[in-house]
Formats: C-alpha cells, sequence, structure tokens
C-alpha cells in the first residue's frame, strides 16, 4: 500500500477493487478509495490538551449480485486483506435477499481528473499547526477572557471512484476546520471557520466573534420561558438545517425519519423568505467535490426555493423509486447533503434585531433531539450568549433556555435574513453550512420547571 | 503484531518520548439493513491499525495509521513526537500521567452462539417475524413506517506501553437498533425507536425476545396515541421508568463525573460540568441516589476488564447515598486531582486517543416491588419511556419528553399521557426521589464524546424510581 499521497496508485487501487470483485462474479461494482492526512489540535484552559496526526487509507465498495446489494469498507493493513474479504463475500451476498432498492449503477462514464495542490495555507498549517495554535491563543488572550477552548484541524486528501460502468475519477481535497469557545465570567461565546483557504484574517474574526459574545455576556440574568422572536445565529441555523437538509434525503422519507415525509415536490414547506441549497461546486465550500458515490457529477441543487420544496435529494435507487432524476447526491445507501446554504437577505445584524420587538439573539445551542421525526417535535438547549431584545435592540444577556417546537413551524416563521454569511462547521454542525443571522418568529421556549 | 507495537514503544523512547502506547485496535463489524419486510442491503467493515500516544516535553501527541509497516509505523510515532514537542511551549501546564502498576493480562467473551452460527438468510426471516407481529399487534392504526438494523461486531485490541503494560482482549457484541411509526388519521402520529446491545453472541437475540416485545410495546404505544390526554398540572407524584431513569444517571450523574469535562478538557465540544473540583462530598440528592459505573458486568454493552491506558476496571460509586462520591478518572486526571486512576480511559478505535468514558451506569436498586411504588400515588404519572431528550452543557437543566406513559390514580394505573415533559434540574430530580423499586433494567446506547467524535458501546440503567411533587410540562405537539 502507499505511504505517499500518490495519484496514479490512489485510482489503480480503485480500478483493482472494480476488477477483481467483477472476476469473483458481482454483477455492480463501485469502489472508493480515500487517503488522508490530517492533524487536529485541541485547545483547552488555554493551551492545547492533544495532537492528533492521522494517517489513514479507507476503501469503500459497493458490491450487488443478483440484485441483493452490500457495502463494504475497509481500512485495513493490506489491500489483499480487503480483496479477500470482497471475494469471500461473495458467499454472503448469495444468502441476503434482492433490494426493493437495488438499480444498476447508472450509465455515465464520468471520468474527472482534478488534482490541485491543496491550497498552500492548508499545506502549511498540516506541516506546522503549532503556528496558527499559536496565533489562536494570541489573539483570544489579548482580551481580558478567562479562558479559551476550541480546535483547528487540517486535511489533505485523495479520492478515487471507479465503477463497472466505467467511471473512473480522482480528486484531491485540502480543508480545514476550526472553532473556539471563550469564557468570561458567568459569559461564554463559540464561534467557528471553516473552508479550502485557511485566512489568518477567518480565524482572527472567529476567534473575535467568540471573545464579544463571552464579554458582552459576562453577566447574566434569567428570563421566563415564553413565546419569543428569535434570532438565530450561524450556529444554530447550522446544527438546525444539518438536520433539515439530511431530511431532504428520499431515504430518509422512506424510513420516516424526515419532515418531509408527507410531502411532494412542489409543496410549501417553509416561508418565502427561505432558500435551501445544496452546493457542492461552491469553490469556498469545506467538502467542495464534483462527483458523488455513483459517478454522477453533483450538481448545485435548491431543496427549498422561496418556500417551495424543489427536490429531494437523490442517488441512482432512491430516485428510480420516485420516479425522478438522481440529483448527484449518492451515498450508495443513503442519499445526503454534501454542503448546504442558505441565501442571504439584505439586513444587517443590526437591522435584524431592530426588527424585534421582544425576542432573544441566540448564539449557540447543542444537544438537538427530536420526539417525531415525521412532525418535527424537537427541543434543542441554547448555550453561549443569549441576549434578550426589547424595541428593537439588545437590552441585557441572559441565561439559558430551550427551543422547543416543531422544524416545520420554525421553516414557515421565517422573516428576515442577513445579508453576511458565514461558513459554519463543528462538533455540532458536521455538514457544512453556509449561512446568515436568520429571525424567526413565535418560537417556543421552555426551561426546567423544578 | 507484538514485535510491530514493540518497536513503536523502542523508537519511541529513543526519539526522546517520556511515554509511549501502543494500542493495535481491529473493529469487525457485519451488518443488516430492513425497511418492512424487504432487505435494503448488508455489509461488513473491518477497520484495523495501531494507535500512538506519546508524551513529550509535558506536550500530549497521538498518530494514527492503518499502513502497518515498520517504515510508516516509525514514521507515525516520530510524527506523534516531534508534532506534541512543536507544541510544548505553549502548555502552561504540562500533562503529566499519575503512576499505575503495569498490568498483563489477556481476557475475551466467548459468544454462546457464535456470529458466524447463524445465517444471514436466518436473521432477515427472524425481523420478517417481528414485523408480522408487529403488524398484527396493530388493530386501530397504521404502520407507516419500519426499519431495523442488525450489527454484530468483534472488537480485538492489544496495548503496549514503554511502562511495561501489555493487555489484550476480544469482545464480541451485539446491536439492535430500529424504528417504526404508527399513524391514526384522528390523532397523527407516533413514533418509537428501539436500541438493545450487549456483549456476546447471538444468544442475545433470544434473551431479548424482541419479536413479543416490540410489538407489545407498539400496542401500548397505540393506546397512548389514541387515548392519550395532557398530563395533570400542579404538583404530582412521578414515577419514572427504568429506560428513563438509566438515561437520566447516564446524563445527569456519568457525564459530569469525568475527571476530564470537570477539569475543561471537553469545553468547546460536549461542555463542562456543574461539578467542581472541589465538591467530593457535597449532598446532590436524597439517600436513594447512589450511582455506580460498572465496566465488570458480564454481558454488559459497556463491558471491559482492563481500560486503554491499562488500568484494571472496577465499579465506581458516582453518586453514593446522595453524596458526590467519586469521579471517573484517566491517568491525567488522577495525576491532577492526586489520586489513583480508576480505569475508565476508553478509545473507539485505533483512530482514537483514549478519553475518559462512562461504561455501564446505573442507578442502584431498592426492594420494592413496582405495586409498592404506585400504592400511595394519589395523583401521578408514570413515564415508561422517552424519545426526546437534552441536557445542558453544565449538566444541570435536562428535559425528557415521555413516550409510553400512564396517568396513575389513586395506587393504579388508569389512562395514558401523550408527551408529558420531564423538565427538571440535577439537584431537583436526585432531591426528589422518595423511593426506588428493585426492578433493575439496562438499556443500551452508543455516548458520544471527544474530538474527533467517539462513539463507545455503554449500558444505562436503573429500578423504578419515585419523584415527589413534580411538575410536568407537556411537548408542543
Amino acid at each position: 500500500m502507499m505511504n505517499k499521497l500518490d495519484e496514479g496508485k490512489v485510482l489503480d487501487l480503485a480500478k483493482k477493487v472494480v476488477s477483481e470483485s467483477l472476476k469473483q462474479g458481482y454483477d455492480d461494482v463501485a469502489a472508493i478509495i480515500n487517503y488522508r492526512n490530517e492533524v487536529m489540535v485541541k485547545f483547552a484552559n488555554s493551551q492545547p490538551s492533544i495532537m492528533q496526526n492521522w494517517n489513514i487509507i479507507g476503501i469503500s465498495v459497493y458490491l450487488a449480485k443478483d440484485k441483493r446489494v452490500a457495502t463494504l469498507d475497509f481500512e485495513v493493513s493490506n489491500e489483499e486483506e480487503a480483496l479477500r474479504y470482497i471475494r469471500n463475500y461473495i458467499s454472503e451476498i448469495s444468502l441476503s435477499e434482492p433490494s426493493e432498492y437495488y438499480t444498476p449503477l447508472p450509465q455515465v462514464e464520468t471520468k474527472i481528473k482534478r488534482i490541485e495542490e491543496a491550497h498552500e495555507s492548508i499545506v502549511k498549517a498540516l506541516e506546522n499547526p503549532e503556528e496558527i495554535s499559536e496565533e489562536i491563543l494570541n489573539t483570544a488572550l489579548t482580551y481580558d477572557i478567562d479562558k479559551l477552548a476550541g480546535m483547528f484541524n487540517v486535511t489533505v486528501g485523495l479520492e478515487a471512484l471507479s465503477t463497472s460502468t466505467g467511471v473512473e475519477t480522482l480528486e484531491s481535497y485540502g480543508n480545514y476546520e476550526f472553532y473556539v469557545r471563550v469564557f468570561k465570567d458567568e459569559g461564554s461565546g463559540q464561534w467557528a471557520s471553516a473552508g479550502r483557504i485557511l485566512r489568518r484574517e477567518s480565524i482572527v474574526e472567529a476567534t473575535k466573534i467568540a471573545v464579544g459574545y463571552a464579554l458582552n455576556s459576562k453577566r447574566r440574568e434569567s428570563i421566563a420561558a415564553d413565546v419569543y422572536d428569535i434570532v438565530l445565529s450561524p450556529m444554530v441555523v447550522a446544527n438546525l438545517f444539518n438536520i433539515v437538509g439530511s431530511m431532504a434525503s428520499a431515504f430518509r422519507v422512506d424510513l420516516g425519519l424526515s419532515i418531509f415525509a408527507n410531502n411532494k415536490v412542489g409543496d410549501r414547506v417553509a416561508s418565502e423568505k427561505l432558500t435551501l441549497i445544496d452546493d457542492p461546486r461552491n469553490p469556498e465550500s469545506y467538502s467542495m467535490t464534483f462527483v458523488d458515490a455513483e459517478g454522477i457529477p453533483t450538481r448545485r441543487n435548491s431543496i427549498i426555493e422561496n418556500g417551495v420544496l424543489k427536490t429531494f435529494l437523490h442517488n441512482s435507487k432512491t430516485a428510480r423509486r420516485h420516479g425522478v432524476e438522481s440529483t448527484g447526491n449518492a451515498g450508495w445507501i443513503n442519499p445526503h447533503p454534501w454542503s448546504l446554504e442558505v441565501a442571504p437577505g439584505n439586513l444587517s445584524l443590526d437591522e435584524l434585531i431592530a426588527e424585534v420587538k421582544r425576542g432573544i439573539l441566540v448564539t449557540n445551542n447543542w444537544y438537538t433531539r427530536l420526539q417525531n421525526y415525521v412532525e418535527g417535535m424537537f427541543s434543542t438547549v441554547t448555550r453561549d450568549a443569549l441576549f434578550l431584545i426589547e424595541n428593537g435592540k439588545i437590552v441585557k444577556a441572559v441565561t439559558k433556555l430551550r427551543i422547543a417546537d416543531k422544524l416545520p413551524r420554525i421553516l414557515r416563521n421565517i422573516e428576515y435574513l442577513g445579508k453576511r454569511r458565514y461558513q459554519i462547521k463543528w462538533w455540532e454542525a458536521e455538514i457544512p453550512t453556509i449561512t446568515p443571522y436568520i429571525l424567526v418568529r413565535n418560537v417556543h421556549t421552555s426551561k426546567h420547571l423544578l | 503484531m507484538e514485535e510491530l507495537l514493540k518497536y513503536v514503544i523502542d523508537v519511541g523512547l529513543s526519539e526522546g518520548a517520556e511515554y509511549v502506547e501502543a494500542r493495535y485496535h481491529k473493529l469487525t463489524e457485519s451488518y443488516v439493513t430492513m425497511r418492512f419486510d424487504k432487505v435494503i442491503s448488508i455489509g461488513k467493515s473491518i477497520s484495523e491499525g495501531v494507535g500512538i500516544r506519546v508524551l513529550a516535553d509535558g506536550s500530549l501527541g497521538f498518530a494514527s495509521t492503518n499502513i502497518l509497516t515498520k517504515d510508516v509505523l516509525k514514521e507515525t510515532v516520530r510524527k506523534a513526537i516531534v508534532k506534541a514537542k512543536a507544541l510544548a511551549k505553549q502548555y502552561r501546564e504540562p500533562i503529566e500521567f499519575a503512576d499505575i502498576k503495569a498490568e498483563e493480562a489477556k481476557y475475551d467473551v466467548k459468544p454462546k452462539i457464535a456470529f458466524e452460527n447463524i445465517s444471514v438468510e436466518e436473521k432477515i426471516k427472524l425481523y420478517k417475524q417481528l414485523l408480522s407481529n408487529l403488524r398484527s399487534s396493530l388493530q386501530k392504526t397504521k404502520l407507516q413506517t419500519f426499519f431495523i438494523e442488525h450489527i454484530e461486531s468483534t472488537e480485538e485490541k492489544y496495548l503496549v506501553t514503554s511502562e511495561g503494560v501489555r493487555i489484550r482482549s476480544v469482545i464480541p457484541r451485539v446491536m439492535v437498533y430500529g424504528g417504526y411509526t404508527i399513524h391514526s388519521p384522528e390523532k397523527g402520529t407516533m413514533q418509537r425507536t428501539f436500541e438493545k446491545g450487549g456483549s456476546g453472541g447471538l444468544e442475545l437475540l433470544e434473551k431479548w425476545d424482541l419479536i413479543r416485545n416490540i410489538p407489545e410495546e407498539a400496542k401500548r404505544l397505540e393506546e397512548v396515541l389514541l387515548k392519550g390526554i395532557s398530563p395533570p398540572k400542579g404538583k404530582v407524584d412521578v414515577i419514572v421508568g427504568s429506560e428513563v431513569v438509566g438515561l437520566i444517571v447516564h446524563e445527569s450523574c456519568g457525564h459530569p463525573s469525568e475527571a476530564d469535562r470537570i477539569l475543561g478538557r471537553e469545553a468547546a465540544q460536549a461542555g463542562e460540568s456543574f461539578i467542581k473540583k472541589n465538591m467530593i462530598g457535597k449532598r446532590i440528592g436524597t439517600e436513594k441516589a447512589t450511582v455506580i459505573d460498572d465496566p465488570t458486568i458480564p454481558g454488559s454493552y459497556g463491558y471491559y476488564l482492563y481500560d486503554d491506558e491499562g488500568v484494571k476496571a472496577r465499579p465506581k460509586y458516582l453518586y453514593k447515598d446522595g453524596v458526590i462520591n467519586e469521579f471517573l478518572h484517566n491517568r491525567w486526571t488522577a495525576k491532577v486531582f492526586g489520586v489513583k486512576s480508576n480505569g475508565s480511559a476508553r478509545a473507539t478505535d485505533y483512530t482514537s486517543e483514549p478519553i475518559i468514558r462512562m461504561s455501564n451506569t446505573y442507578l442502584k436498586p431498592g426492594e420494592l416491588s413496582f405495586e409498592e411504588l404506585l400504592e400511595d400515588v394519589k395523583l401521578g404519572v408514570y413515564i415508561k419511556s422517552y424519545m426526546e431528550w437534552n441536557i445542558d452543557d453544565l449538566r444541570w437543566s435536562q428535559r425528557y419528553v415521555g413516550l409510553e406513559a400512564y396517568l396513575i390514580d389513586h395506587g393504579e394505573i388508569r389512562g395514558y399521557v401523550r408527551y408529558p415533559v420531564l423538565e427538571i434540574t440535577t439537584e431537583s430530580f436526585y432531591s426528589s426521589i422518595e423511593a426506588v423499586d428493585r426492578n433493575l433494567e439496562f438499556h443500551a446506547g452508543t455516548c458520544g464524546k471527544g474530538e474527533p467524535a467517539q462513539g463507545v458501546p455503554v449500558w444505562f440503567g436503573g429500578p423504578n424510581v419515585k419523584l415527589k411533587n413534580i411538575v410536568l410540562g407537556v411537548a408542543p405537539y
């Protein structure tokens, strides 16, 4: 196996897995080889807590035999072992049953070779992560804060796809993810940044936003749970729209794990102010990719356009069941969004706040869980800075409460969107999401009763 | 493998590390996924590699690879050391580990029915039977969705450290995860997801008896959907069922007792803890509030005998008789607190650093029967199961939304309650425990923590618990 980023070998291995599998008698085969070098510095108490490094080759294989479907994933020490498992799996797959999702791999002969050096800022950070780490600590510690925690991560990798229909693609990638949480007295603030170019100013800006929210919330007062107009920060939007975007997967709809389970394309599902897009072609996106796991070229899809459900996210399997074309979102079994975007509005944050008579600015949240996925009953716990807004102005920082409502109602009650967007990816928002602040009317909140 | 791991240790020490730990970690999983009575797919995953952790100049470094050649392992351990050293000057307080006894051990869990002894075909047949029973159990509602995932896994580990630790283990596990939606045109939908898990072989399927238990539960949920009323207003007694109690102790005792969280190491991810360093001995609840974390329970989902730092596992009494008693420690936090590690460090796979985790966390049961818990409740609610839950990042304010729930009237269960909400602080919960019954049950879950996030198998459990003077909320349905 390889121990350096070697383009030729990565694609050759994908092709070899496909040809060897076909020799065993499988009808359809797709193989993805992913090779990555990754580094992560985690912080706590204003110092590093660990430096982590990964050097990993992953082999993922899709196999179909007589309409029986299987996926195999290997992170093993040599390719022969993976091939041995694939050979032996022919007897296992024959004991399964034909999948109701089976459809032949799409007849596309996508050939993409998109090898470009990761941006120099990413390569440099991979080699010298301690420099970025120092920059983060120095930026935050010039302010009067108690402590900071967070992490930054840089990955450089190659991904090759080969299929039995003749797809051969090879893409390189390089990206970063950063988030920081800052504490001061009773207050705290958290912010994130992600992308394919590690700009010093992005790191500094995210750190300063977290610092600002921490300092401005250092004294907090309790407020009652009520129905409030709420300004959701990009951190909160990213968390909630990770869930909403994933629910657009046609597979999730089939399993009953989606608020769109009873919708059809063309239904109004949100305020006309909301346009939610999946755009893996955005060159700024952390997860830019040109091809999906079946070899279909990816594309920019509007999931919701001006409040109307425009498409579910499909691979060729769900597309056949729904009688439509794939949207380039495979996942061999479960189609998924790559990179979410909320179309911007035209208000500044101050102008959004000015539209609120009595409400709350929620800067961060976590632990979103659902009672019922079809009806979208959920709650999420706010964390970090929360500000009470009265008559269009922030009046004070307040203590935590929950947003406890229904996702469809949140989508319908969106009234204004900010013009500035941020790319957010962090622990509670795995799919990168480019979004502005959003004002939602009449949101139900709750708080412990005892 | 032993030779390679020793080689890593030797290279690490010669490159100037103060401590080197090399863990070979192989995780093999097989799955079957079905929707209604149809198979979607089957599959297998194997992750196999070495995770290397070093202490160098007081800085902690980790590196992992699945390319198991001497050259690459050498490069990997060097990288861990060089990059850790490069960060060393940014540490205000260097990392140190508490001393341990260098253990050598080998242990495994032997399945009674090996995975290969029941074919995929037979497993599919079992879940078809489950679906068929589920359908026949529903008289008044329609089954709108149903899915199930059957997962078998085997975890093999070999830990070698520069301090002489040698621990080998093999643990097979079974997990079944599923969910369904029932629908009534008048009342809308109700959803249930369920998880069963344990260590061992396919004998667990027999023990769980899913083909009987899931349909019986669905039949009860149908009644809740159709006949459930809002919970009574004002203060009432609440009996919290084992499943909910288990989750509550996991969230509001286990997590806040993790010493790394108390020290702020997870502050930017899962948060900190309302428990501060000096709070051992502080009262948090009534004398009935004893919570134990015990990795050594045979057959448990969170089973292990030595942790991933080589420390022998033992039961830990986190809250004892209502008092904060002991934290979950690894070697780093043990050093900071001046205690011995109690063996709570686990890593999900070879790509993961060992961090402090719960194993099997439960509230200690008592002597009463369930009927005795009920008998003096004039007006109350019994919350048997939940779907939605969450807790704040200090593990203080938490919310559990009941799914299967009943009205208690003069000591008897007399009706159904829809979506009662128990939204309560940690201290209020443990201080409201008036009685616990003897029916200890465990439930399986995958606990998430760390960065990158690591999921580890855990059990959480407890008996049925009676809380006095509780105000319940209602979910927005």
